[in-house]
This record gives structure tokens, sequence and C-alpha cells, in this order.
């Protein structure tokens, strides 16, 4: 990511009138952990321009905090506030935004405008889906129909077990296997190759 | 990591950060979050492997609603009642057929109005249901079955016989079975045979469109539970996984497409209701994996509006578009 190492404005403007000692562990938190948090924050919100918006919105509140901890909690409260901040988000999400959801971010992005609105990114982004749709069909079904359901569905993975009577580490194991199949997949490997490469 | 050919710790790596991405996925991750440090601490190499499969896992469209990729179907049809009409034509050359076949080719055409669903029996005790909207010609001599797949769409339950092949012709495409039940569609943009149970062979047929078209296409076989799609444009087969349930489920009144252009989703929805759907250019190669209920299209069209960057404009008896939507007017 280009810009992981950037820090967001509101941190540097902060410091000043902050006690010296948080806004230096915040910065530190920062270097340490920003990359990961957006990451993870991705993975729940399917979107990294939106996991950055989070993830700059929790140091902010990191900077509110009137004392300072130790490390450790900080970067709990780091992730604890974070990850509320986009349950947040998941729940104002109306449908119509949903609509705009599939999209990838290519390695570099402006964060000064929003993905969603760029066309040429959203065809790429449902070119990319409608290929990665076709990998999905090369593999056996009982793969299809367990990561259809929980990916594409969104169903949890307990029930996903408890509709096709596996058990979850089986689900797992399928979702894992769709995964490394269809990635690498994308990067140019044939099926026959793929399949000798990675087992289930 | 090396794009062209991942070791052994590469792929170990991706596998668990697979797992880390759906374990974060889940709803107590929280709890989670020191041990995933931990892992991404572990190794310089793991952050970067945890982002690839999250962009991966971001990169599949965004679930959709409900109705789309539901287990069971909006509402399941009964068509039982039509399933029963016979032909009646085919009826009775089925009872005379004995002899009959002995002397006289049997031409047989039986087809299918919009909507209109209907089994067939064959007088060799082969059994056809043919889908709304479709037609077929049969012809049996003593040493062959030959069925054409003039339009639409037919399940075909196969009696076996050693020595008298049963040929669906479609396309240009010669479908060979012996005791096995398989599916064939000929759609706007590409030919579809599924098999439910047995196998198939695949050749370029014999059919007077062979020889026009050019369609230079490699044998090919499907096996209980695959799929074979020939593709008009690139005259190739592909094969691919559907399972054994997936052939003919359309008999019970719902469609289920896996992956499939919405070009041919649409022309098969096209078989089954009035005011005919028309697919815009740019969404034709569009992919759709769902379940469909041709009675409640409305509700599938609303939800496909938010599954694609589409907008659905009625025409009323003119008919339905299904068109891109325009971003530079619509935005702001």
């Amino acid at each position: 990511m280009a810009d992981a190492d950037r820090q967001p404005a509101q941190l540097c403007e902060g410091a000043a009138v902050l006690p010296e000692a948080t806004a230096a562990a915040v910065s530190q938190l920062f270097r340490d952990h920003n990359r990961l948090l957006v990451g993870y924050l991705a993975v729940r919100l399917r979107s990294e321009q939106e996991a950055k918006e989070v993830a700059q919105e929790a140091y902010v509140r990191l900077l509110q905090l009137k004392e300072l901890c130790d490390p450790g909690l900080l970067r709990a409260y780091l992730f604890k506030t974070a990850t509320n901040l986009a349950i947040d988000r998941l729940r104002h999400r109306g449908v119509r935004h949903r609509a705009e959801e599939h999209r990838i971010l290519p390695a570099e992005v402006d964060t000064t405008s929003r993905d969603s609105d760029d066309p040429a990114r959203q065809l790429l982004a449902r070119e990319q889906a409608s290929q990665l749709l076709g990998y999905l069909q090369e593999l056996p079904v009982k793969c299809q129909k367990v990561f259809s359901l929980h990916r594409l569905d969104g169903v949890s993975q307990r029930e996903v077990a408890r509709r096709l009577g596996c058990s979850e580490r089986m689900v797992r194991r399928y979702v894992t296997y769709t995964m490394l199949y269809c990635n690498l997949r994308s990067e140019g490997m044939a099926a026959d190759q793929v399949r000798r490469k990675v087992s289930l | 990591m090396s794009k062209s050919d991942p070791t052994i710790p590469d792929i170990a790596r991706l596998r668990a950060a697979s797992e880390w991405v759906q374990r974060l996925n889940e709803p107590d991750a929280e709890a989670l979050v020191d041990d995933w440090l931990r892992w991404c601490a572990s190794d310089p190499l793991n952050p970067a492997a945890f982002e690839q499969m999250q962009r991966l896992w971001n990169a599949f469209p965004a679930p959709s609603p409900r109705a789309l990729h539901s287990e069971k179907p909006l509402t399941a049809r009964k068509h039982r009642g039509r399933l029963a009409a016979v032909l009646a034509g085919v009826a009775l050359l089925g009872g005379l057929g004995g002899w009959l076949a002995l002397r006289y080719p049997q031409v047989l055409v039986a087809d299918t109005a919009i909507g209109e669903q209907r089994h067939v029996a064959l007088p060799d005790g082969s059994q056809l249901d043919l889908a709304p909207g479709s037609q077929v010609s049969a012809r049996f001599t003593p040493a062959r079955r030959e069925v054409k797949l003039e339009r639409g769409q037919a399940f075909f339950t196969v009696t076996p016989h050693s020595r008298r092949p049963f040929t669906v012709h479609v396309n240009g495409l010669s479908v060979t079975a012996a005791g096995t039940e398989f599916d064939v569609r000929k759609g706007p943009g590409s030919t579809v045979v599924t098999v439910s149970t047995g196998m198939v062979n695949v050749t370029p047929g014999a059919d007077e469109a062979a020889g026009k078209a050019g369609t230079v296409v490699e044998n090919a076989q499907a096996r209980a539970g695959e799929r074979l799609t020939f593709s008009s444009s690139t005259h190739r087969l592909i094969l691919a996984n559907v399972g054994p349930t997936a052939a003919g489920s359309w008999r019970a009144g719902t469609l289920e497409f896996m992956g499939e252009p919405l070009e041919e989703v649409v022309g098969t929805l096209n078989r089954y209701r009035g005011p005919q759907i028309v697919v815009g250019p740019e969404l034709q190669q569009a992919r759709f994996t769902g379940t469909v209920a041709p009675a409640e299209v409305r509700d599938w069209l609303a939800a496909l509006e938010k599954i694609y960057a589409c907008k659905v404009v009625d025409r009323g008896a003119a008919g339905i578009l299904i068109q891109a939507r325009a971003y530079n007017i619509a935005r702001n």
C-alpha cells in the first residue's frame, strides 16, 4: 500500500494540543499497525477505502483519550474502537450503497476520491468478479456450494455446515481451498497445475 | 512472492492468510486480533499474504439479495399436471412404433408455447421433457435414434440400446448418449449440455449447420454432474462441474444458473413469459449465479439492479430493457 506510511492529517494537528507522550504513543501505534488495521477493517467492511477512513477515525478517537495507557492496552483500544466504528458503518450502510460494493482497489489509492465513483474501476472490479466466478465453476460442486453460500450469500460458516450436513472445519477447509485456487488461477496458473500443487 | 511458481511455503502462507481472513470476518473477531497480529509479526511476508487474500475475498461480488442465491427457490411451481400431458401424435406412434420402425423412419415434431412445459414419450421408450418455447423433431430408424433440438431446451431420459445410438443434434453439435439422463439447451450465444446420470459424447455434428458455420470443435465427454458449454463466438467447448442435480432442475419450475452470461439467463427466461427481456450489449457477458423463478421475474430484475450497475427499464408490451447505468450522468 503506497500510502500506508502517510499519517492522517488529524493526527499531526491533534499532536500539538495533546500530551507529548500520548501523541508519540499513537504515532508509534500508527507506524506499527496501520497497514494491519486497514487490512483487518477491509475484511469486515469489504472495502479498503472505507477501511482507511475508519482506521483514521479510530486514531482520532485515540488522541482524544485523557490519559495515556500502556502500549499494549492502547493497541487493544485501537482495534476495539475501529471494530465498533466498522460495525456502525455496516449498520448504516444502505441498500443503495451495497450495490456499489463490488470493487477492488488497486495497490495505489488516491484517498481524496472514492473508488466507487470511478466507472473504469467499477468495470475492472466487475470483470474481476466475473473472472473469479468463472474460476469458482472449475471447482468441485461441494466447494462451489460452500463458497457461494458463505461468501456470496453471507451465510455464516456454522449455518453453512448445518445446511450442508458437514463440520465447520470442513466448511473452512473448502473456503480456504477455494480462495487458494482462485488466487493461483488469477495469477495465471493453469487449472490442472493448481490442482497438482494444492490439495483440499 | 513469485507469481509464476509459488513454493510450498508460499502456499502454506496463503492458506494461513486465507484462514485469518475468514476468522477476522466472524462476529467475534475482536478477540482474535492479538493472535492475528502475532502471526503477522512472525514473518515479514505474512502481512502481504494476508492483504493478497483479503483483496481476493473482497473481489468476489458483494452478497446479493437472498432471493438470488437462496437454497430453496422462491416458489416451486407445480408442473405435474402439464408434465402428464402427452403429445397425442407421439403417443400414437409410440404404440405402433414396434412395427412401423421396420419400414418407415418416424418423423415426430413436438413444440411448446411460451410458458408451456410438456412431457413427451418417444417410440423407443425414451422420454423427454420439453421446456417452454422449445421445439424438437425426432427421426427414428432401426439403426439410429436422432433428435434435433430446433430451439429452446429439453431434458432427455434415454433408454439404453446397445446398437441403436441416441443422438441429439443441436447448433452444429452431436450429443450422443446411451442409458443417460441429460439436458440440452440452445441459447442465444451458446449451447449447453448438462449430464445428470451416465455420460455423453459431444462431437462436431453431422447437422447441416455444421458445415456452414465452420464449427470446428474438439470431441468432448461429459459425465454425471458435468456441463459442457459450447460458445458460438469462440467455437470452444468448456467443461464445468455443476453437480448431478443441476441438469433438468428447471422441470420443477425454477431456473438455476451457475456463472452464466446474462444473455443466456435472459434467453431462457424469455421462453417462460410474455414481454421479452433485452440485455444491453455491455451487460450480455456479465455472469450470473443464482436461482430465478419465472413467475417472480420482477423481484429478480429488482435484485439485479443491486448486483450489477444496471437499470431496468419497463417498456410495457414492448419489453423490458436491462441496460448499463450511465455513470457520468448519474454521478452527483
